[in-house]
Formats: structure tokens, sequence, C-alpha cells
């Protein structure tokens, strides 16, 4: 007898992270998504796993000096510094708008103190139309002495408790790539209370132009992004897999589905798109018809089933 | 706003480093301002990785319906010469019209119009829309500076148009020699036009904005930025105007086209 598949199961891509629900494992990445709004011309947002908007902050944030943006082979250096339009602004004239979609919002948020993070995640506890907090650990604690919270264990747990402590709503944590053992602070943040772990953020890095001898960016250094820094988010992710319980959401170049596919492989539940959308604005939407196609032609019913199935022999 | 599969419908070198590129397009385009841009990418390539911007220079138009858009470009790197390498038929992906072009306004009959070198991309395009909107421009001036003969593009445009041209080369291998600025500021002394707009290079833009601030004369200009989305979101082309306060304004978004009395140079 023929065995009926049905590629286009709708579960077949769910997943969940905390306790949310996502019709797919595929959501944008921070910064690259703007407030999501700006895209519901381009594509039907009900399609996307979930939206992770822009940085937020407690105030309105200018960002850095131009210039912000560098390409670098493969990849790109941004230095935007965190320029955003503060929580307040984001609740009242963005947030409507995202709500009339089915699909779930995350708010990124940063700040420079544990305090800072603890009135965000208090004041995102509240609302209605915010699914989740991603806890954008990678900014410099100003009263540590511009030390990034991301790169200690210690600051990290603090940073993560806080959050905790004044919120239900499900808590990821976007670790930083720029540390010694990314394990260690992603354990940390697990048992401070994190519901899933997000990495990587951006790879600190820069441009130097010759003929001038001066800096690209007007911040000197910046974060690189792209398909140039796929191979070293990939091993983070699957470092990191082995080392948490709770799930890891991949990032860091993912382009096509078979990117994503990867990172899946190496133990991420879900992944984020950035770079790829600058690039192709439909990015996210091409990778979830992909992966869609992939569990059809291997015969897998559930995405779930992938993860970590790193063959080793 | 839209991005589509566009197809080329010609792709020609015109002079030098100059070639012009035609490409099918959504019908929305009919509405485009000029100034506005788009951003094209061709597919599968990772280096270079970014859309690159480009003005929309003219509408190709048949039976009065807009069915393709050109682009004037010069070969400066990476993209720029992988575009000059593709051909008829092929495909690019396009996304546009982005941004917020020149503002044309029944009240300005008489303007003046600056471009410096690759410049004058959009400036054609504010020509025809001009002159599709009604207003006369015959004799009205067009001030086309460039380095040598070759950066001296689209006469024929204006000339179609009945505009008058001024033309200036650095080396004087063409029209009057030294900077458009100077032709300008001689017919200035003479003449008093309701509005100015200008494109071109950094130092071209920043004389252009001074001379108009002392006569008092509105004026639009166009700049540029790199960009890595065009659609406002990364924040990337961040610019400080002066009425942009503690922040910045968008070069994608509240430009590239800008009242030249905010911006700073
Ligand atoms: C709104 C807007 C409209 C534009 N319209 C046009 C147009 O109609 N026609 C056209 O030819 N170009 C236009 N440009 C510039 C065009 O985008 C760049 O020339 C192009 O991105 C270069 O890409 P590349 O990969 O070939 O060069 P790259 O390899 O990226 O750069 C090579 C060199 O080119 C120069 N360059 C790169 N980008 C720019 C830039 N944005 N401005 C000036 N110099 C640059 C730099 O010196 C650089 O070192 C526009 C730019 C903007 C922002
Ligand atoms: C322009 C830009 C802005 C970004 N802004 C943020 C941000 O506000 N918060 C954050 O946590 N990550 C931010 N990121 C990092 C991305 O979310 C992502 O982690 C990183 O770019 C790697 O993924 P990619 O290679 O798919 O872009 C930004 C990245 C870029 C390129
Ligand atoms: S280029 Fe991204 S905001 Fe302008």
């Amino acid at each position: 007898m023929v065995q009926i598949t049905q590629p286009t199961d709708v579960s077949a891509l769910c997943v969940q992270i905390g306790a949310i629900q996502m019709k797919n494992p595929v959501m944008t990445a921070s910064g690259t998504f703007g407030y999501g709004v700006e895209f519901s011309g381009l594509m039907d947002l009900n399609q996307l796993g979930g939206i992770v908007v822009k940085g937020l902050s407690l105030e309105p944030v200018p960002g850095n000096p131009p210039p912000r943006i560098a390409e670098t082979a493969c990849g790109m250096l941004n230095a935007i510094g965190l320029e955003n339009i503060g929580i307040e602004a984001f609740v009242k004239e963005k947030l409507p708008v995202l709500k009339g979609f089915n699909t779930p919002v995350i708010a990124n948020i940063y700040g420079k103190s544990v305090d800072e993070y603890a009135r965000l995640a208090q004041k995102i506890d509240g609302i209605d139309g915010i699914d989740g907090i991603e806890v954008n650990i990678s900014c410099p604690n100003v009263k540590a002495g511009g030390v990034a919270f991301g790169t200690d264990p210690e600051m990290a747990a603090q940073v993560v408790a806080a959050v905790k402590k004044q919120t239900g709503k499900t808590i990821i944590v976007k670790l930083s790539p720029n540390v010694t053992s990314v394990a260690g602070i992603a354990q940390s943040a697990a048992s401070s209370g994190a519901d899933a772990v997000s990495l990587i953020n951006t790879i600190t890095g820069m441009a130097i132009d010759a003929e001038t001898r001066s800096p690209v960016l007007g911040n000197i250094t910046g974060g690189l992004s792209g398909p140039a820094i796929k191979p070293v988010a990939l091993r983070m992710v699957w470092e990191v897999a082995r080392a948490v319980d709770i799930p890891v959401i991949g990032i860091g170049g993912i382009m096509t589905a078979a990117d994503a596919l990867e990172f899946i492989i190496a133990g991420a539940t879900a992944v984020q798109v950035g770079t790829a959308t600058f690039v192709n604005p439909s990015a996210c939407i091409d990778i979830i018809d992909g992966m869609a196609d992939y569990l059809a032609r291997h015969e897998i019913s559930c995405i779930r089933e992938l993860t970590g199935t790193l063959s080793l022999d | 706003m839209a991005q589509e599969t566009a197809t080329i419908l010609y792709n020609t070198r015109i002079s030098g480093t100059y070639c012009k590129i035609g490409l099918t397009c959504a019908p929305q385009y009919a509405s485009a301002a000029a100034g506005q841009f788009v951003t094209l990418k061709i597919r599968g390539r990772m280096d270079p990785l970014l859309r690159r911007p480009f003005s929309i220079h003219r509408r190709i138009k048949e039976r009065n319906q807009v069915v393709g858009l050109e682009i004037l470009y010069r070969v400066v790197g990476g993209f720029t010469g992988q575009l000059a390498e593709m051909v008829k038929n092929e495909p690019i992906d396009l996304l546009g019209p982005l941004g917020r072009g020149f503002t044309i306004s029944p009240d300005c009959k008489k303007p003046a119009l600056i471009a410096g070198g690759i410049g004058v991309a959009p400036i054609v395009c504010l020509a025809e829309s001009l002159d599709e909107n009604g207003i006369d421009l015959s004799g009205a001036p067009v001030f086309l500076g460039g380095r040598t003969r070759a950066d001296i593009l689209c006469e024929t445009d204006f000339g179609q148009l009945g505009m008058r041209r001024h033309i200036t080369t650095e080396d004087g291998s063409y029209g009057q020699k030294g900077l458009v600025t100077e032709p300008f500021t001689g017919w200035l002394k003479t003449h008093k036009p309701d509005i100015i707009y200008a494109c071109g290079p950094h130092g071209l833009l920043r004389a252009v904005s001074g001379i108009a601030r002392e006569h008092g004369i509105p004026c639009e200009i166009s700049i540029e930025t790199v960009m890595a989305c065009g659609l406002g979101v990364c924040m990337g082309c961040a610019v400080k105007t002066r009425d942009s306060g503690e922040g910045y304004r968008h070069v994608c978004k509240d430009g590239p086209v800008f009242d030249a009395a905010i911006v700073t140079f």
C-alpha cells in the first residue's frame, strides 16, 4: 500500500520555546527586522514562527555616529549602537499593529545595569501582545566599567535572575560569542531561570581603509554578521546544546533552509534569520518553505525529531 | 514597495565606466517619485553580499504605460562590475521604489537643476517628472559637471526637454573648465530660480546648499550613504541633520532627498 505523506502538514514544523507555541522554528533576528510592521507590505507576517523586534531600552537611544555599516567578505560589520525608539513608543506605536497578526512577538531588551533590565522586564510583564523577552546580554555594563554582562557567568546570572523575578513571560537569553566558554555562560543563564538561550550575537570585528589609514566605522569596531560567521555559530550552538537542557535557538549567517537545518541538526530547536533579510526581505519565508520540503523529502514527520541528530560515526 | 524578479531588457555601456540597464518592473513604479531608488541583488551571489541602491533614472514607457525602469550606473567595484557583465533576459532581484524623492510643487515654476557626474541619474528622472507635471522647462537651466568629458552624461535628454545646458569639466576637456558651481553662481547674478535641485558628490552638494542659502532659494539635494537594508529597519544609514536633535535621520527612509537647509556637511 502506498503511504500518503503530508509534506505540508502544518504541525510538522511547529516547535515550543518556553510557553510560546510557534508554527515553525523560524524567527526574525533582532535588529534586522525593525519593529516588524515595516515588513507587513512585503510579506505575510502570519507565516513567521516568531518576530523578534529591534533591541529595546527604557529610553529612546540615538545610536552611534556614522558610518555604521561596512561590508566585508561574505558578511557585514555594524555599529548601530542599539538605536531604538524605547519600550514605551514601541508599545504605543508598533505593538498594536503587530497584535493584528497571529505570530508571537518577542521583545529583545538591553540595559546598562541589572536594574535597567529588571525595570524593562517589569514593564513588559503587564503588556498583552508581547509573548516573550529576549535578553541581550552582549552590551556593556556601565556600572562594572563597561564589561559586557554576557562575558561573565556571574553577571549573566544576575541579569537573568533579575529579569525572571519580574516576569512570568518566556525568557530567552541571547549569548555573545565574544567569550572563551559560551557553554559556561549558557549554563549560568539556564540555572538562573532562562527558558531558552539564543546564539550567536555578532562577533566583534573591525575594518580599516588603508588609503586613509582610518577605521571604516564611526565606532571603530563593530559586530560581524552574515555567512562569514556561520561556522563559528554552528560550533557554538553545538557546544551549548550539549551543555544545557533548555531549548537552544541558533543564529548566525543563516541564508538558506540548508543553513537553518544545519543548526537544528547541531542541536537547535529553532533559528533566527538576520542579515539574510537585508539581502532578501522574504528570506525567512523561503527558509520555512525549504525546511518543509526537507522534512517531506526525508520523511520526517516533525522537525523536533531532527534536533541534535548530528551523526558522529 | 515590492520585491520582484525583474528581467533585464538591455544592458549597455554608454561611455567609459558608465552603463545603462533596463529592467522590467511592477506597474506601481508609474507613481514613483523622481529621486526614489531601488535596490538590486544578483541572486545566489555571496560576494558582495548586500543589495545595492540605485536611483530611478528613467521610467520606460510603452503607450503611456510604465513597463520598465532604466538605471544609469557607474562601474566602481564588486557589484557594479558584476552588473555590467549581465545580459538581456537574465533575472535580477529588484526591490522598490524606496525612500523619499524630490518634491514637485505647482508653485515652483522656475527650477534650476544641478548634477555632478553619476549624480545626473535621478536628475533626468526629475526633469521628465517636472515636464509631466506641466512645468515648462524650455530655457530652464541644467548645470552638468564632471571630472572630464566622459563624465558628462545625458546631455541630449535635457536637450529634448528644451533645457539650457551649462557644462563644466574639471580638466577643461569639454564645456567650461572648472567646477559646476562657477557658471551656476554666474547665472544667478541675472536669474532667480524658485527652487534648486541637486545631486552629485559631497563637495558639490555642500557648495550648492551654501549658494542656495545665501540667495534664499529653496533647495533639495539627494545624498548617499552606505545602506544595508534600504527599508528603514537596520538604522545603518544614519545622518545628522539640523532637525534631528540628539538623534539621526535615515537616508533610506527620510531621504535620500533632503531639504538642503537641514543637512549638516
Ligand atoms: C540612494 C542612492 C542612490 C544611488 N544611485 C546610484 C545611481 O543611480 N547610479 C550609480 O552608479 N550609483 C548610485 N549609487 C551608488 C551605488 O550604490 C554604489 O556605487 C554601489 O553600491 C557600489 O557598489 P560596488 O559593489 O560596485 O562597489 P563597492 O565594491 O562596494 O565599492 C567600490 C568603491 O566604490 C565607491 N562607493 C561604494 N559605494 C558608494 C556609494 N554609495 N557612493 C559613492 N561611492 C561609493 C567607494 O569608493 C568604494 O571604495 C547610489 C547610492 C545611493 C545610496
Ligand atoms: C544591523 C544589525 C543590528 C542588530 N541589532 C541587534 C539588537 O538590537 N539586539 C540584538 O540582540 N542583536 C542585534 N543584532 C544581532 C542579530 O540579531 C544576530 O544575532 C546577528 O546578526 C547574527 O545573525 P545573522 O548572521 O543572521 O545576521 C543586530 C545585527 C545587525 C546586522
Ligand atoms: S539602510 Fe537600513 S535603515 Fe536605512
